[in-house]
């Protein structure tokens, strides 16, 4: 795990995406993404370092970006949930996928 | 690889969707940051997440934390141990891997002086540290109150707003108690260290009351006429603490003008108020005592920041993270420390390197628990507004856990506040 957290950053991968993405409402084009690092390690506060759960939370190092992003829009469109739900309403589709291809490549 | 066509690649493989793990694998962090030296004052959920961070996102930056103590203890989830079952164990970290994992140097000492000019930082134990850049997260130290000096007063009347010695001694105070006592709980006035903090407190020591001493009370005498997560604490102290806990209000004479510790008294507006057991919250906190020394501090006491790299508007080359910086959006919470140390660490480490800084985003997630299996929580995910002024949530997101919720979700997020502490322990001291 720690071998794993220590790799190199994903440097540009934020900013990459803030060029190509394509966000879905219209006021999400003016905000800035920020770099990918920051949005993953947003996660691992309440999921663990690179999304590796001590239990009770799952976990988010198994899952591929695409799969991420695709839980997480779920969640921001009403999925039942307790908490995943509010907190999927803060980002972005720029911001969810820059941190889910940002997690997926910690974990690779 | 260098840095730039890294970067170029990188972009062309988002262009193409084709970000993977080749594309970082082999191209440590080695630029311009290289030996650069961070000093870190405070190894709190603040300090010590930005001196592992930085060191995480370039390793060649050598890190310094200074940090007095050799454990540290949690305040969340310290109100289990005066609820009676949560234990002090469960809330302590130490620096072993801070130190042998992420090869951050801990120097256990004291910070006494910061010379923003010569950029030292001089400890108690006599050492002269330089840096290039500090970052200063001594959390939250108290003005005095009429009556109650933290330093001459709380080993009678325990504050127990830093969590350790101080928590201890009010759950002994609480097991020495006879049934049918009373305890007095006086939380802050705001801008304060953990908003709902003192009302889960209350839930808790309600807990154990009503399971060990059930002609005991709890009276909650606040200077606010409301406060963090009102309704839901209200809903569960109905559901589960009927006759336990009473809450008076500022409206209703509920603000403590004066102290008498000897005593165990509270006075208010209308007289003295006599506690079996007594918890008085220092409602003027301000930020540690370095801060000011260092002289980072504004007259309110706490610390102005640039919101995007959290350096000093006062020094420059010094930033401040955690609860003793200016936050306008944010509360003064542990999670919220945790995720502006991310933001600082990055923007740190990007100033170091001569690289763009990222625009900062933060989050708040802060569990309550009203019994030990009854949850609820308060989050939200920040950006910073487009003036840079302060952080702001997105339209619709965060907020609080549902009124009303079944036993099955408040159980659920009970469980979800120990796998949080689990998690940020180890993000920030694992
Ligand atoms: C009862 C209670 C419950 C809480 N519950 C929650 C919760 O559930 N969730 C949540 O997110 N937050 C919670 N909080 C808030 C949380 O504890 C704080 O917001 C958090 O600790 C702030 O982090 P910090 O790093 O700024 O300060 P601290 O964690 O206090 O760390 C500061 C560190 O700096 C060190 N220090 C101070 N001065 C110096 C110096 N001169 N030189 C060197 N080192 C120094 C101290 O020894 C300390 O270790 C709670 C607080 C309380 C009191």
């Amino acid at each position: 795990m720690l071998r794993k957290f220590a790799i190199p950053m994903a440097v540009g991968v934020g900013a990459a995406l803030t060029v190509f993405a394509m966000p879905a409402q219209s006021m999400e084009k003016k905000m800035a993404v920020a770099d990918a690092r920051l949005l993953a390690a947003g996660c691992f506060n309440c999921h663990g370092p690179a999304g590796e759960s001590q239990g009770h939370i799952d976990e988010i190092n198994d899952i591929s970006a695409d799969k991420m992003v695709k839980k997480m829009k779920e969640f921001r469109e009403g999925k039942a949930s307790t908490i995943m739900g509010r907190i999927a309403k803060g980002f972005s589709d720029a911001e969810l996928m820059a941190l889910a291809a940002h997690i997926e490549a910690l974990n690779k | 690889m260098t840095k730039s066509t890294r970067r170029d690649f990188l972009q062309i493989a988002g262009a193409t969707g084709a970000i993977s793990a080749l594309s970082l694998a082999g191209c440590a962090q080695m630029g311009k940051g290289s030996g650069a030296r961070v000093v870190v004052i405070g190894g709190g959920y603040a300090g010590a997440t930005a001196a592992k961070y930085v060191k995480t996102w370039d390793s060649s930056i050598d890190v310094t934390l200074i940090e007095p103590k050799q454990k540290y203890v949690s305040c969340p989830l310290s109100n289990t141990v005066l609820g009676g079952f949560g234990d002090m164990a469960k809330i302590t970290f130490d620096y072993t891997a801070m130190k042998n994992d992420h090869k951050v140097n801990v120097v256990h000492d004291m910070a006494t002086a910061v010379d923003p000019a010569k950029k030292t930082v001089t400890t108690k134990g006599g050492q002269s540290i330089a840096y290039d850049r500090l970052i200063v997260a001594p959390g939250i130290d108290f003005n005095d109150f009429p009556g109650y000096v933290a330093s001459q007063h709380e080993d009678m009347v325990p504050h127990a707003w830093k969590a350790g010695p101080q928590t201890v001694l009010l759950r002994k105070q609480l097991e020495a108690m006879d049934d049918g006592g009373v305890v007095i709980i006086s939380p802050p006035t705001n801008p304060y260290r953990c908003p709902p903090g003192p009302y889960e407190r209350a839930s808790l020591i309600g807990f154990y009351l009503k399971t060990k001493k059930p002609r005991s009370k709890v009276i909650v005498m606040d200077p606010k006429d409301k406060f963090s997560k009102q309704g839901l604490f209200t809903e569960g102290w109905n559901m589960h603490y009927k006759g336990y806990i009473e809450w008076v209000s500022k409206a209703n004479d509920g603000a403590v003008l004066e102290v008498d510790a000897k005593g165990k008294r509270v006075r208010t507006d209308f007289g003295w108020h006599k506690a079996d057991v007594l918890n008085f919250i220092p409602p003027k906190q301000k930020a540690g005592g370095i801060a000011a020394a260092a002289g980072l501090t504004d007259k309110s006491g706490w610390c102005p920041v640039n919101l995007q790299t959290f350096e000093s508007t006062i020094h420059k080359d010094i930033h401040v993270i955690g609860d003793a910086a200016i936050v306008p959006g944010m509360p003064k919470s542990g999670n919220a420390g945790n995720t502006e140390a991310k933001a600082c660490a990055l923007a740190v480490v990007s100033l170091l390197n001569g690289d763009p800084v990222s625009t900062a985003h933060t989050s708040n997630t802060c569990y309550s628990l009203i019994t030990p299996s009854h949850g609820m929580s308060v989050n939200a995910t920040y950006h910073l507004t487009e003036d840079s002024k302060k952080y702001t949530k997105m339209k619709g997101s965060g907020g609080l856990s549902p009124m009303g919720a079944s036993a099955d979700v408040r159980k659920q997020e009970a469980k979800y506040a120990w796998g949080w502490l689990a998690n940020i322990s180890t993000d920030i001291w694992g």
